[in-house]
């Protein structure tokens, strides 16, 4: 099985620090990989790295990101584009302006897709969107297509999205916390469709979530992201019932959602990720962790437990 | 769209009517008597009467006003009491000149300051961005007379790439008329310039922020299909309104360039109706002004509601 997306040693500062340290993981055909950890912690910065929209003021120091076995931080911005548009779909948090809002969805949903196969598939184009957005929930496609995204609640918006992010079929949908801006009962309808798309699609899915209950559901693949590392990660099994760093145990036993015991109150991990833990050499949960050790001040090692999961922890 | 059109088509008929009372009540107070000055300080008591009362000066404020107000509407804003001539037709045969200017100036400072603009974008904080801002601004504080004479010694003195003065009309060859237009059009245009550029560089520098720009990078999208389909959109709304604010201030108010260049529009008529005392004249060419100022605001509102579609629907949608 060949990989879809492989990050290897990546590095990404800014003009004061590091905002992603040693990122590594590779993707297969058809494997869901989703990032948790808390605000922060580098989970949006490496989509915007894989997609190339990092901000004008990053930059990355050394590592590669390689895209349908190409390396995008080495192609023109010309070729970036080109394998973005035919291989892979993006799907932001709910922004208020993400859908231009003086463009009609129509517009906006067909520009990826005659950008790839020229003006003149227009028409098919059309089709194609009416489609999708039938697929995705919406029940009167041809007035969502005709409309200002102004017109749209956030649940539809975020439909459109989802479809706009469809239309090239791509091999690799990638999303950033899809759910995040939305009210409880469209996040769980927009969560269910997640779930559907990854079985009915022939694709690799990368999701930013805070939803342990969605990851749970949806995840073959979980990255644990803390402080612009990746503390841990493994199939979904591994990490939900061996969790093996302190950061990741307390992340699952504090999700209110998967808690037994409904009437203790619940807990949290005391404190915040700090500037000092992000410049630290050692382990950056290091004044955070309940166990702590000596030698957690010096730099910390990967290590593998299995063939797919490993650990950053002295433990 | 159409209750929209109509409800700024009532609004500017009520602004056009309150501005004629004002100009009315303004143009009535200033001191000097209409009859005295076409007589002369010698002239008889009884005569003087006799002109107040063909003129219709002896009639009330009010019943004057309503007159005046009446023949307007009919198009006939009275003799000239300098040319003799109908001050209707005055105005229609300055107008070419003022339009052109007006037209020509606002072309030239739209093109400038959109490049501009998105230079300064592009280039946001670096040299090229300072410069350009700090130039602007320098050629709008340059008072336009002092540009006028120097551009009139060096361009048409000098290189003699335009003619020194006068104005020649269409009807006697496109090229000409062009020349004769062109530097004035382009002085009037850098006195535009600073603001226009600095409205659309905030605009567009908002505009390229925004999410709506990482969408297409990620969907792919040639560079200039994003640029100007989607970052270009929405950042002409706002400079659109300063457009049209200031063409219709240059409808109105070209004298000086006029005068420098010798060029018979509205503004140097202006000049002859304040200098002569021609308040028949000065009381059209001032409504003339005011209704060019509303009429361009109208025509604002409604190039800005074509271009933004929120504008259209807010009122299409309140019910």
């Amino acid at each position: 099985m060949s990989d879809i997306l492989n990050l290897s040693s990546l590095f990404v500062k800014d003009k004061r620090r590091y905002l992603l340290r040693d990122i590594s993981f590779s993707l297969g055909e058809e494997t869901t990989l989703v990032f948790i950890g808390e605000s922060g912690s580098g989970k949006t910065m490496t989509l915007k790295s894989i997609l190339g929209i990092l901000p004008e003021d990053t930059e990355v120091e050394k590592g590669s990101v390689t895209l349908m076995g190409r390396d995008i931080l080495s192609i023109s911005e010309k070729e970036k584009r080109r394998l973005l548009c035919e291989n892979v779909g993006f799907v932001p948090q709910n922004t208020v302006n993400y859908l231009h809002p003086l463009l009609r969805i129509s517009d906006q949903i067909t520009d990826g897709y005659t950008t790839l196969y020229g003006k003149k598939t227009l028409g098919e184009a059309m089709e194609k969107a009416t489609r999708l957005l039938e697929s995705v929930g919406i029940t009167d496609p041809e007035r969502v297509l005709s409309s200002y995204p102004s017109l749209l609640s956030g649940g539809m918006k975020q439909r459109v999205n989802i479809a706009s992010a469809l239309m090239n079929d791509p091999s690799l949908l990638i999303s950033d916390e899809p759910t995040s801006a939305l009210d409880k009962v469209v996040q769980k309808q927009v969560s269910e469709l997640y779930i559907e798309l990854k079985k009915k699609r022939r694709m690799s899915l990368v999701v930013v979530s805070h939803d342990i209950v969605f990851v749970k559901k949806i995840a073959d693949v979980v990255a644990v992201f803390y402080a612009g590392e990746i503390v841990e990660i493994g199939k979904s099994s591994e990490i939900f019932s061996n969790p093996l760093h302190p950061y990741t145990k307390a992340l699952i036993s504090l999700s209110p959602s998967l808690m037994k015991d409904k009437s203790k109150p619940l807990g949290e991990i005391k404190g915040y990720i700090t500037e000092e833990d992000r410049r630290r050499e050692g382990c950056p949960f290091y004044s955070r962790c309940p166990e702590r050790r000596k030698e957690c001040m010096n730099s910390v090692d990967v290590r593998k437990v299995s063939e797919t999961h490993s650990v950053r922890c002295v433990l | 769209m159409h209750r929209y059109i109509l409800k700024r088509i009532l609004s500017a008929l009520l602004v056009l009517l309150f501005v004629s009372l004002i100009t009315f009540v303004v143009i009535s107070v200033i001191p000097g008597d209409r009859a005295i000055l076409a007589l002369g300080i010698d002239a008889t008591q009884e005569s003087v009467d006799a002109v107040r009362a063909s003129m219709g000066l002896d009639k009330p404020f009010l019943e004057r006003y309503f007159d005046w107000l009446s023949s307007a509407i009919r198009l006939d804003l009275g003799v000239s009491d300098v040319y003799g001539e109908k001050v209707g037709a005055l105005i229609l045969s300055r107008l070419p000149v003022t339009f052109s200017l007006t037209l020509f100036s606002i072309l030239i400072a739209t093109v400038l300051s959109v490049v501009l603009g998105l230079i300064c974008q592009i280039k946001k904080g670096k040299l090229a961005d300072g410069l350009i801002r700090g130039s602007v601004i320098l050629t709008s504080a340059l008072p336009s007379f002092w540009i006028s004479l120097v551009a009139l010694i060096f361009f048409c003195g000098k290189l003699k790439w335009f003619p020194v003065n006068g104005y020649i009309s269409p009807a006697k060859g496109f090229f000409p008329f062009l020349r004769s237009i062109t530097l004035p059009s382009i002085i009037l245009a850098l006195g535009e310039l600073s603001l226009l550029t600095r409205m659309f560089r905030s605009s567009l520098i908002k505009s390229f922020d925004e999410d709506y720009m990482i969408a297409c990078r990620v969907k792919g999208l040639g560079k200039m299909r994003s640029m100007i389909h989607y970052g270009l959109r929405s950042a002409c709304i706002a400079p659109l309104t300063l457009i049209g604010n200031q063409a219709a201030k240059l409808l109105g108010g070209t004298v000086v360039v006029e005068t420098i260049f010798s060029l018979p529009g509205i503004g140097r008529l202006l000049l002859v109706a304040v200098e002569q005392h021609d308040i028949p004249l000065l009381q059209g060419v001032v409504l003339f002004i005011t209704t060019m100022v509303v009429l361009m605001n109208f025509l604002t509102d409604i190039f800005v509601a074509i271009a933004d579609p929120l504008i259209r629907q807010g009122e299409g949608s309140v019910k």
